[in-house]
């Protein structure tokens, strides 16, 4: 898993097992609503493994409307560059967590 | 509005009447869609958005537009002039401001010629294209400005997303979405507006500054100079609109006389044969309005009313919701508002010689108008939101000054329009009498001192004034409702018809006085106190202090 690369945090990644997630329960509820709803996933999906090169419905236009959403939901302006690295729940949710939300 | 909240309006939503709308946008925009349907389930309606494939916004506006939706245009400057987009990197060679602007225009003229058709309209930066800033800069600020011309919508600068729109085309920032979406079916359920075509003006401290039943004619101002400039203003803008065609009336709570007298001095700007009627009453705005619109075979949405009083406002815009009503400003730096807003409800206007006549036409229609029902809105509600705190003060002792003033200058409100000297307020005061007076307040700030009742001894009301500026509020009921409650209450008023006192003989029909003839009129204060417990509600008061 590459290293977090929040700036300053000296945080480590998701998946490194010394890793402590920042993030609150809510947020974490919030994001997996938000990626079930974008990608209409049934309740039995386990949300926190899902991946790009996994998810059916995981297309480019969804992927913009996931970028519009995660913006939207959590108040954040994701750079272009930033936006083609969220290709899972994990790359998302350690992204989230490098922004201190 | 955010995403899941969004997501939850949508799926909670019950459905209702369809509302089809046409995005017309050259970016991405399917990010939108679900805030569409939660901005239209918000207002009760089931969108069915259409979107252009992207960057084919050009080739849209070439299409004739379809009956069957409502076309709502997300505009950025680049689709005014595709040289400006981002995604094409910054041109080669310096452009030309002006062949940018034609190129602009020609797009807007496209745009404006669709019946149906709302703007609006995104000033996001522009790429250095123009050599120099301040060229940059004037470009950008004459784009926005032709936009709103054309009737656009201006979207804040922050709604764009430069992130966003090299990732996916979408040019809305994620933030902003839930906005865009509420501003979009704003404008697509709206239905398509006809210019209005009667503007009914208040006459005190709108047509004029100052209040001509208590100023006189000498004492109100509408000159181009000092306190009666906005006024000037106002009067040369009804002017141009009476000359485009749209019809004038006022309505005013008068006597006709008094209320025509400053328009026919010859002096105004305005004059009384500019009015297709000058309605003068003490009856409810509302129903003059109304009735107005009647006679002149309009519907209340072609009305739009201006008026000082926000009581006055209120009590039209609750009884007759189609009329728009517009707040005409206390101070100057509120004109400019109010007459951009008068200029976007009465649109532009193609003349013709039957637009000239207009306004003689009408009148002949108008002579001997009276409204059929005078009953105006309830207004119990936006009164107690007023929260009024009405402070009491004896002047039988101390600085009696205003009070005094105040029963020698006012003449609607008024028992029986005597005029007092000081000496014999004294008199009356050392023979046992009382002055009282009342100062009355609200969330809005002080009103001053606004009453005043000046007893005999034996328990006559001698003097009872309100000033007119606060008149419909029931300061006056409040106030009798609250000496009712006091011991030894006054039991009779010694009443005098006057030309001007109309309101007071409108105040003395309540029940508990007796008949109003001249004379001494009697009254019940128990029979008051019942009647007006809920007026008196309407009020914090505060009990007499000392002068």
């Amino acid at each position: 898993m590459p290293q977090d690369e929040a700036k300053g945090s000296g945080r480590a990644s998701f998946g490194n097992p010394h890793f402590r997630s920042t993030m609150s329960a809510t947020t974490d509820q919030r994001l997996q609503a938000l990626f079930r709803a974008v990608f209409e996933l049934s309740p039995a999906t386990e949300v926190t493994r899902c991946q790009q090169t996994t998810t059916a419905a995981w297309d480019s236009m969804a992927h913009v409307s996931l970028i519009a959403a995660i913006e939207s939901e959590f108040g954040l302006t994701i750079d272009a560059g930033d936006s083609l690295t969220l290709t899972s729940y994990e790359a998302t949710r350690s992204y989230l967590d490098g922004q201190g939300v | 509005m955010n995403f899941l909240e969004a997501r939850r309006i949508v799926d909670e939503f019950a459905g209702g009447p369809e509302l089809p709308v046409l995005l017309a946008m050259s970016g991405t925009g399917e990010p939108l869609e679900l805030y569409l349907r939660a901005a239209a389930a918000a207002h009760g309606r089931n969108v069915r958005v259409r979107l252009l494939p992207f960057n084919t916004l050009q080739q849209a506006l070439l299409n004739p537009p379809s009956a069957e939706e409502r076309e709502v245009f997300l505009l950025l400057p680049w689709d005014l002039a595709p040289e400006l987009d981002w995604r094409s990197g910054v041109p080669a060679a310096r452009l030309d401001p002006s062949a940018v602007l034609d190129r602009a225009d020609q797009v807007l003229e496209r745009v404006r010629r669709r019946p149906a058709a709302s703007v609006l309209y995104l000033p996001a930066p522009i790429p250095a294209a123009f050599g120099d800033a301040p060229t940059q800069e004037a470009v950008a600020g004459m784009l926005r400005a032709r936009a709103a011309q054309i009737g656009a919508r201006l979207l804040p600068p922050e709604t764009f997303s430069l992130s966003s729109y090299f990732a996916s085309g979408l040019p809305v920032a994620g933030r902003s979405l839930g906005g865009v979406a509420m501003a979009v079916v704003e404008l697509a359920a709206q239905p398509p507006r006809e210019p209005a075509k009667l503007l009914v003006t208040d006459l005190d401290n709108t047509l004029w500054r100052g209040v001509i039943a208590e100023d006189g004619i000498a004492g109100v101002a509408w000159s181009a100079e000092g306190a009666g400039y906005r006024h000037f203003v106002y009067q040369t803008f009804l002017r141009r609109l009476k000359g485009e065609g749209v019809l004038l009336a006022a309505v005013s709570r008068n006597s006709p006389d008094v209320a025509l007298g400053p328009l026919r001095t010859g002096r105004m700007t305005l004059r009384e044969d500019d009015f297709v009627s000058v309605v003068a009453s003490y009856h409810a705005k509302s129903a003059q309005i109304r009735e107005l619109a009647r006679q002149l075979n309009l519907g209340l949405d072609a009305v739009v009313f201006v008026d000082d009083n926000p009581v006055e406002l209120e009590e039209v815009s609750r009884e007759l919701p189609a009329v728009h009503c517009l707040t005409f400003p206390r101070q100057d730096e509120g004109l400019p508002a109010l007459l951009a807003d008068l200029n976007q409800k009465f649109g532009r206007r193609e003349l013709t010689a039957e637009d000239r006549g207009r306004t003689e036409l009408y009148r002949r229609r108008l002579e001997g108008m009276m409204p059929q029902s005078v009953e105006g809105a309830d207004l119990q509600d936006f009164l107690r939101d007023l929260r009024m705190r009405m402070l009491l003060h004896d002047r039988s002792t101390g600085d009696r000054a205003r009070a005094v003033q105040l029963i020698n200058k006012t003449n609607q409100f008024n028992l029986n329009g005597r005029r007092v000297t000081d000496e014999a307020v004294a008199a009356v005061l050392a023979a046992g009498g009382r002055l009282l007076s009342a100062t009355l307040e609200d969330r809005t700030g002080s009103h001053g001192e606004i009453l005043a009742m000046l007893m005999t001894a034996d328990g006559t009301v001698t003097s009872f004034v309100l000033s007119c500026r606060v008149f419909q509020r029931r300061a006056e009921q409040a106030f009798c409702a609250w000496l009712a409650e006091q011991p030894d209450p006054p039991t009779r008023m010694a009443y005098g018809p006057t030309e001007r006192n109309e309101p007071f003989q409108m105040f003395l029909g309540d029940p508990a006085f007796g008949p109003a003839v001249e004379g001494t009129v009697a009254w019940d204060p128990a029979a008051w106190a019942r009647a007006h417990a809920g007026n008196l509600a309407l009020f914090e008061v505060v009990a007499p202090v000392q002068a």
